[in-house]
C-alpha cells in the first residue's frame, strides 16, 4: 500500500523591526501594534498585518491599500516583467519567499506566473458590444511539495498590482520550516470515488444523478486550530448533478467541490 | 438604519446536503447586526428558505417583501450558471433562475426595485462567464443583466467553491472594518475599524478561504452619475445612487 507523508510546518515569528521595515517599504507610516496574535500597522489608506505562530492564520502577511478600489479602471495592466521584478526584490529583501526543507524526504518547488485580469463591459442590451477593460495584474506562486500542489489560505502567495510601482494587495502565507511528521497509508482515487458514491447515494435511488468531473490530490493549508501545525493531503472531487428538469441534459447542472482526506 | 437578510440551505431534499451554510450565512448576519448596528430582518434556513423570497411579483413571487426589502442579502447553498437552489418542497420552486434558463426573459430576479443594493451568492458557478443550453452559449450578462433594477452589485463565483463556515463572517468583517479583530485576533480598541469596498471585500474574502484554483467574480451595473464599483456598505463609506436604468454592466473575475 502506498504511503503519503504528513508534514509538520513551522511559521516565522517575525521581529518587530523586520515588520516595521516591510511596512516602510510599502509606504506605511504609523504606530506598530504588537500582540501575541499579530503585528499590525495602519497608514493613511493602507494596512499591513502579520499573523504570528499559533494564530488562526499563522504565517499570513496581509496588506491592503485602499487608495483606489480594485475595480477601478486603469489605462493598462502592469507589465509582467515589472511586477515580477518588484515581487522578487520584495521577497528576497525581506526573506519572505518559499524555503527549501533540510529534510531529505521533502522537495519544495515553486514557479511564479503572472495573470492579467480584464473586466468585461457590456454597453448594449443585446450583449453584442462587450468590451474588455484592464483591471489588475496578479503575481501568483504555484507551490509544490514532493510534486504535489500545495494550496489553501495558509499556503498562497498573491500580489495584486494596479500599477507597476507597488502592489495594492499582498496575501503571502508560507511556512518557515517544514519536516516530516509521519507517513500514512494513502487512499487511491478509486477508493475516494467509492467514498463519494457512498456519501451521495440516496436510499431507493436507481438512477445515478451525479458524475465526478474532476479530482485532484493536494496538500491543503487551512486555518490553524491547535496542536502540531500539520500540512495534510486531501482529494478535492468536483461533482456535477443532473438537473431533473433538464431531461435531455443540454446544460450544466449544479456542481460541488468535495474535500476528502487522502489518508486512512 | 441599514438592513440585512440571509438565506441558506444545508438540508436539500433533491441535491446533496451541505454542512456549514447555517454558520456561513449566520456569520454574515451576526457580524452586521451585532457589530455594525444593522437591523437583521430575516435569517431563513432549510425549509424556511424560499425561492419565492427572491422571485419578482410578475411571476407571483414576493421579492419586494424579502430579498428586495433589505440593503444586503446573502444566500448560501447550491448554485449553477442558471441560478441558485432551494429545497423542492418550498414555495415556489427549487431554483431562483437566471434568464435563458426556462425562457429568454423568464428569470426570477428583478432586484433593486424596492431596496436591495447588494446580493452575495456564496454558491458555485453562478457568475461563470459562459454557459451553454441547447447548443447556444449565454454569457453572464445574458443571464443576469435584467436582474439589475436598482441592484448595485452581485458577488459570487465562476467555479466551484468549498462548503465552509467562515466566508460570511469574514466577508462582513471586511465590509464593516472589523477584519483585524475577526480574522487576525487583534483587539478592536487598539486598531479601530478599516472598512473595505464591497468588491474588494468579496475578492479578499475568497482568497482567505478558498483554494487557489477557485475563481470569484462580481457583476455590477452603472450609469452616468451612479458607479457602484466604489461602494462601501452603509455606515462605512460612500454608496452610489441606484444605477437604474443602467447603461453599462461590468463583470470582473478574481483568481482566489
Amino acid at each position: 500500500m502506498k504511503e503519503i507523508p504528513v508534514l509538520r510546518t513551522y511559521t516565522e515569528q517575525i521581529e518587530k523591526n523586520k515588520f516595521a521595515d516591510i511596512a516602510k517599504h510599502l509606504g506605511l507610516r504609523g504606530d506598530l501594534v504588537a500582540t501575541k496574535e499579530a503585528l499590525f500597522m495602519q497608514g493613511k489608506q493602507s494596512a499591513l498585518v502579520y499573523a504570528m505562530p499559533g494564530s488562526r492564520f499563522a504565517g499570513l502577511l496581509f496588506f491592503t491599500d485602499q487608495t483606489n478600489g480594485v475595480a477601478a479602471p486603469i489605462e493598462r495592466t502592469p507589465g509582467k516583467e515589472a511586477v515580477e521584478t518588484w515581487t522578487q526584490d520584495f521577497l528576497k529583501r525581506f526573506q519572505l519567499g518559499p524555503r527549501e526543507s533540510s529534510a531529505k524526504q521533502i522537495r519544495v518547488s515553486f514557479a511564479t506566473r503572472v495573470l492579467r485580469t480584464e473586466s468585461a463591459v457590456d454597453t448594449d442590451k443585446e450583449g453584442k458590444n462587450v468590451k474588455r477593460a484592464p483591471i489588475k495584474t496578479d503575481v501568483i506562486f504555484d507551490l509544490q511539495v514532493n510534486d504535489l500542489k500545495v494550496t489553501g489560505p495558509r499556503a498562497k502567495v498573491r500580489l495584486t498590482f494596479k500599477s507597476a510601482r507597488a502592489p495594492v494587495w499582498i496575501h503571502r502565507a508560507l511556512w518557515e520550516k517544514m519536516e516530516l511528521f509521519e507517513a500514512r497509508p494513502m487512499l487511491t482515487e478509486d477508493e475516494v470515488y467509492r467514498k463519494v458514491k457512498d456519501r451521495l447515494s440516496r436510499r431507493g435511488e436507481t438512477l445515478k444523478m451525479w458524475q465526478m468531473i474532476g479530482i485532484r490530490l493536494v496538500y491543503f493549508a487551512g486555518e490553524y486550530s491547535g496542536g502540531p501545525d500539520l500540512l495534510l493531503p486531501y482529494y478535492f472531487a468536483e461533482i456535477e448533478y443532473r438537473d431533473p428538469k433538464d431531461k435531455e441534459r443540454t446544460r450544466q447542472g449544479p456542481r460541488q467541490l468535495i474535500q476528502m482526506p487522502a489518508w486512512r | 438604519m441599514a438592513t440585512v437578510g440571509v438565506e441558506w440551505v444545508n438540508d436539500y431534499d433533491w441535491l446533496p446536503k451541505l454542512t456549514y451554510e447555517d454558520k456561513d450565512a449566520g456569520g454574515f448576519y451576526d457580524e452586521l447586526v451585532h457589530h455594525a448596528s444593522w437591523i437583521g430582518v430575516f435569517n431563513w434556513g432549510d425549509s424556511n428558505a424560499w425561492e419565492d423570497d427572491f422571485k419578482r411579483t410578475e411571476k407571483d413571487g414576493h421579492a419586494p417583501d424579502w430579498a428586495d426589502a433589505v440593503d444586503f442579502c446573502y444566500f448560501t447553498g447550491h448554485g449553477s450558471p442558471w441560478g441558485f437552489y432551494f429545497r423542492s418542497d418550498v414555495p415556489d420552486d427549487s431554483i431562483a433562475e437566471s434568464d435563458y434558463n426556462s425562457g429568454p426573459l423568464n428569470g426570477d430576479l428583478r432586484l433593486g426595485r424596492n431596496h436591495l443594493n447588494w446580493l452575495a451568492l456564496e454558491v458555485c458557478n453562478t457568475l461563470q462567464w459562459e454557459a451553454s443550453s441547447g447548443g447556444t452559449t449565454y454569457n453572464a450578462f445574458d443571464r443576469w443583466r435584467a436582474s439589475f433594477e436598482g441592484l448595485h452589485i452581485m458577488c459570487s463565483f465562476t467555479t466551484t467553491s468549498l462548503d465552509l463556515d467562515t466566508p460570511g463572517r469574514y466577508f462582513a468583517a471586511l465590509l464593516d472594518g472589523r477584519w483585524p479583530s475577526v480574522i487576525f485576533g487583534l483587539p478592536e480598541f487598539l486598531i479601530g475599524r478599516i472598512p473595505l469596498r464591497v468588491i474588494d471585500a468579496w475578492f479578499l474574502m475568497t482568497s482567505i478561504t478558498q483554494p487557489d484554483w477557485a475563481e470569484a467574480a462580481v457583476l455590477y451595473a452603472g450609469k452616468a452619475g451612479a458607479d457602484p464599483s466604489n461602494d462601501y456598505i452603509h455606515g462605512c463609506g460612500s454608496v452610489s445612487a441606484d444605477p437604474y436604468p443602467h447603461t453599462y454592466r461590468v463583470w470582473i473575475p478574481h483568481a482566489c
